[in-house]
């Protein structure tokens, strides 16, 4: 192997192998009140309804915090009673009334969009309409110019 | 004579082509009909040229996005959703914008690959390769600020990861961390996303193309037929480029119709129930095995390799099967990167920071 190619191999391989000096990050834990536990578990409940353990953690984080400031505990424990029911929906809805809010298009709906849709009124059909149109003079312009 | 000036007897040209005629008499627009080489129109040595028309068609879709975004943690996610239920085909412009993103992805992928397969990195063409793998870069960033823009739960883990990635790189990683500037980092992040990458990707683009045009299109080892190969027109390779380009639009619009991208629930801090979007998707298992870091070192490993290519694979020999020794190499990491985004696929989602 030629130098210059040494060179460019222990180059790449000190950008590679060389962590030693940059220290991992200090991951401090972070400082949440109930609002935020409430709120992450609402987060989980939609987004990983499975991590049961999990959830169930950040509810009871929500209960057993001091800084409950904005929080309905009430409503907290009740969910909590639904959760271990399994159910889920109204844990869902009665973590969000704990903290002032509704599940809806505020500040915790899930998901929009994602997977195939049929398009809606009649702006869809037209522009499927002009992407085909696209698709078809473009497919004319390379077949002819081939 | 002047330039399309009329000899006197010929037949009076038609109007389209006196006005071609003052248009290149202005512009020199026949200039573009330099020769290449045939095999420049075939789609895999067109790209690069279609890289560049999804990078046009996202600035004119993302400049459209822009004048309805706000990029305030407290309301990025609600103008998303605005964007979407509210605008007048905005749906169908974010998932225009969301669709092209990938269509970027893929295509520089794609020519990266025929660039390395074919062997058109080899001298005097590694400044070409370098400044694209470089454009690679900006395109890798372009994806991720963009991720984070929508600002769903998805892209708060992204900005955390983010963020950790510049705790662990230091001095270094601090223009990336949220103490510097002293404005969320949401902000700094759109700001680098609409203004700062344009920029840039303009000016590493241009100097691709000037080095393209300087060296020329590279030989293909992959065709037979007479030499030297029969050239022709640059003009109409961008005619036939063109086309490609119709096709590709014409594509993304009726996926963005029919197949709106998902935006996620409002971000949550403290927790950790999302996976990456698949170009990106290979690193979540490092990270699950490595950490945090992984994700840093996996991804300077990568842009590392291919910046020492050319200085590693110097023969004459451009043909893949004459090139073993680099070849299967690049293969298995090509391989164990589809490998770890179907890994990916299958893993359940796990927590990685702090």
């Amino acid at each position: 192997m030629r130098a210059r190619t040494v060179i460019a191999v222990a180059f790449a391989a000190i950008i590679v192998l060389a962590p030693a000096w940059a220290a991992l990050a200090d991951g401090g834990e972070e400082d949440f009140t109930a609002k935020d536990f409430v709120e992450q578990a609402i987060g989980l409940l939609q987004g990983q309804p499975d991590l049961l353990d999990l959830i169930e953690g950040r509810i009871g984080d929500a209960l057993e915090d001091d800084e409950v400031e904005g929080v309905d505990l009430a409503l907290v424990a009740q969910a909590q009673e639904a959760f271990e029911e399994g159910r889920a929906e109204e844990t869902i809805e009665l973590l969000a009334r704990s903290i002032g809010e509704e599940v809806g298009p505020a500040l915790h709906q899930p998901e929009v969009g994602g997977g195939l849709e049929a398009p809606e009124g009649t702006a869809g059909p037209v522009l499927i309409a002009v992407g085909v149109a696209l698709i078809l003079s473009g497919a004319i312009v390379a077949w002819r110019l081939r | 004579m002047r330039v399309g000036a009329q000899p006197q007897g010929a037949a009076r040209p038609g109007l389209a082509r006196r006005f071609f005629d003052a248009l290149d008499e202005r512009l020199g627009l026949r200039s573009l009909a330099y020769p290449v080489p045939q095999h420049a129109d075939k789609l895999a040595y067109s790209l690069g040229g279609l890289s560049l028309v999804a990078f046009l068609a996202l600035l004119v879709s993302g400049i459209a996005l822009a004048q309805f975004y706000e990029p305030e943690p407290a309301t990025a996610h609600a103008s998303v959703r605005r964007i979407v239920t509210d605008v007048m085909l905005g749906s169908t412009l974010r998932g225009f914008h969301y669709w092209m993103s990938m269509a970027m992805v893929v295509l520089v992928g794609l020519h990266l690959l025929r660039v390395f397969a074919s062997g058109s990195f080899k001298r005097p063409r590694e400044g070409s390769w370098i400044v694209g793998v470089a454009l690679a870069g900006i395109t890798a960033t372009f994806f991720f600020s963009g991720t984070v823009l929508k600002w769903d739960q998805e892209s708060l883990e992204a900005l955390e990861h983010n963020v950790e990635i510049a705790g662990i790189l230091g001095r270094f990683g601090y223009w990336l961390s949220p103490e510097f500037g002293g404005i969320p980092l949401l902000h700094r992040l759109y700001t680098l996303h609409i203004a700062i990458l344009p920029a840039v990707f303009f000016l590493v683009v241009a100097m691709h193309l000037l080095l393209v045009k300087r060296h020329g299109m590279a030989p293909s080892p992959f065709r037979g037929g007479p030499v030297p190969e029969p050239t022709e027109p640059f003009s109409r390779h961008l005619a036939r480029l063109g086309g490609f380009a119709l096709i590709l639009i014409g594509f993304v619009t009726v996926l963005a119709v029919i197949a709106p991208p998902m935006h996620g629930m409002a971000p949550v801090e403290g927790i950790e129930v999302t996976k990456p979007p698949w170009p990106m998707l290979w690193l979540y298992p490092v990270e699950n095995w490595v950490g945090v870091s992984g994700i840093l070192w996996a991804t300077l490993a990568i842009f590392a390799a291919l910046l020492i290519v050319p200085f590693v694979d110097r023969g004459q020999e451009r043909h893949p099967l004459k090139r073993l020794g680099v070849v299967i190499p690049a293969g298995v990491v090509v391989l164990a990167v589809l490998g770890l985004i179907v890994y990916a696929l299958v893993t359940p989602v796990a927590a990685h920071l702090g």
